[in-house]
């Protein structure tokens, strides 16, 4: 099966493992609490040369700037604005900001940004399938991996549904306009439907999970085979080695002071 | 400690077969959509973990957790990136919600209601730290001009997002409790003996 399309690639690369973008995933968002700004300032570049390099990048970018990028600014401002600790001012576009709050602001939103954008590269260029399929391969519960793909799938259909049943309630009189009290009482005739209706269907679901054999244990085969080169297995190893280093190396600093 | 794991294990196993699964991922699903309606209504208030809630009451505090952590994963990929590091806070809520569940705490309102005011205060403790160190107070939950608010007068940030927290998770987790109070007395008994905590909804002398 090809997954080029999918995964992180670019022209003349090979997809590389879920594994080894979930090891590197994990790595950049540790790290980047236990660096400094140097280190950072690299794994912000790092990321967006990575991100540039996917066939996703607009969609990884588009995120970015709806979901995140409100937030650093908010983040930024609110500490040059009101930093109560310090009294100490700079100017800065002609504008006077607090000196303390500017460099806090600036780390927390490096920081802010560079996990986001690590975990948009992640999840935008990792199909859940593939993800489903490489930590299964590695020995993770089958349940939890159902109810993972299961509920992305539910999240679209749950969305749609409440929107049927609030235009249903409203035409059969429901006040959703009234004051706060009615308004949480609109809450139940929204929310009992839209339980009722999957309840019976988990029952329908959890029976034919049981006969698929779901929790059965032994030898399995999978739809989509997924190897591991050498390199992805010395990589996974780089990252889980450097990070646990740097995990160790910031515990005894601590430690001796 | 042999007893405790094999204790733990078969609790898991017990709140995570048959019925639970499609259920755990209907609640993870339900904590990701319900902010729609909390918008719909104009509701000042999250209601973003009432399916980890109906999770702890009718499977369990494991599938509780469960439900909670894949909602907030999901909701990383969807929509908010930071809620991963939220992931903290809903493993309190589905613990918590499981554990006062088995005491019978939502057979009547009257014990539903301060339970969710309880929680609502667990949840702000454990939200302050992840909000004031990873994002600066600032999350964009709509509750975020308290936090201006009190940073303005002069208090740290982790006071602050705490006491932001305290004002808006107890009413939060009190109006979720109570929804899931009047979700779980509705349902019909046949439904409910299939899930594996079915005891917390009806007592067992029923």
């Amino acid at each position: 099966m090809r997954m080029s399309s999918h995964l992180l690639t670019s022209k003349g690369m090979r997809p590389v493992h879920p594994l080894t973008k979930l090891y590197f995933t994990v790595s950049t968002v540790v790290l980047c609490f236990l660096l400094d700004v140097t280190a950072q300032v690299f794994i912000a570049c790092l990321l967006l040369i990575l991100c540039v390099l996917t066939r996703q990048r607009r969609s990884i970018f588009k995120r970015f700037l709806r979901y995140v990028l409100p937030v650093v600014i908010l983040v930024l401002l609110l500490n040059v604005l009101i930093y109560p600790e310090s009294e100490k001012w700079i100017s800065l576009f002609g504008f006077r900001v607090n000196e303390v709050g500017f460099h806090f602001g600036l780390i927390v939103s490096l920081r802010l940004s560079v996990m986001s954008l690590s975990l948009l590269l992640f999840f935008v260029t990792t199909p859940p399938h593939l993800l489903a399929t490489a930590v299964l391969m590695k020995g993770a519960s089958p349940r939890i991996v159902f109810v993972f793909l299961h509920s992305l799938q539910l999240v679209t259909t749950l969305r749609r549904k409440i929107g049927k049943i609030f235009i249903a309630q409203a035409s059969r009189g429901l006040d959703v306009k009234g004051n706060p009290f009615k308004r949480v009482k609109a809450l139940f005739p929204m929310l009992l439907p839209l339980v009722f209706s999957y309840l019976s269907e988990s029952l329908e679901r959890g029976l034919a999970l049981e006969l698929r054999g779901l929790g059965i244990h032994g030898p399995k085969s999978y739809l989509v085979e997924l190897k591991e080169s050498g390199t992805e297995r010395v990589a996974n190893l780089l990252l889980l080695l450097g990070t646990s280093t740097v995990i160790l190396w910031k515990l005894l600093q601590w430690l001796i002071r | 400690m042999k007893n405790v794991l094999e204790s733990f294990r078969t609790s898991i196993r017990k709140e995570t077969s048959g019925v639970s699964i499609p259920f755990i991922a209907f609640g993870a699903a339900l904590n990701l959509s319900l902010g729609q309606i909390a918008g719909l209504l104009k509701l000042p208030v999250y209601l973003d973990s009432i399916g980890t809630v109906l999770v702890a009451v009718l499977c369990g505090p494991w599938a509780a957790v469960i439900a909670g952590s894949v909602a907030n994963t999901i909701g990383s990929i969807t929509f908010s990136p930071p809620s991963v590091f939220f992931i903290p806070t809903v493993i309190v809520i589905g613990a918590f919600t499981g554990i006062v569940a088995r005491h019978g705490v939502f057979r009547k309102w009257y014990t539903a209601l301060p339970a969710g005011v309880i929680q609502g205060l667990l949840a702000a403790a454990v939200s302050a730290p992840i909000s004031a160190y990873l994002f600066s107070g600032i999350t964009l939950s709509g509750m975020d001009f308290l936090v201006m608010f009190f940073r303005a007068e002069g208090k740290s940030i982790l006071l602050s997002t705490f006491l932001q927290g305290l004002i808006a998770d107890p009413l939060d987790k009190a109006i979720t409790y109570t929804a899931a109070w009047v979700i779980v007395r509705q349902l019909p008994h046949r439904i409910v003996i299939r899930f594996p905590r079915y005891e917390n909804v009806f007592p067992s002398s029923d």
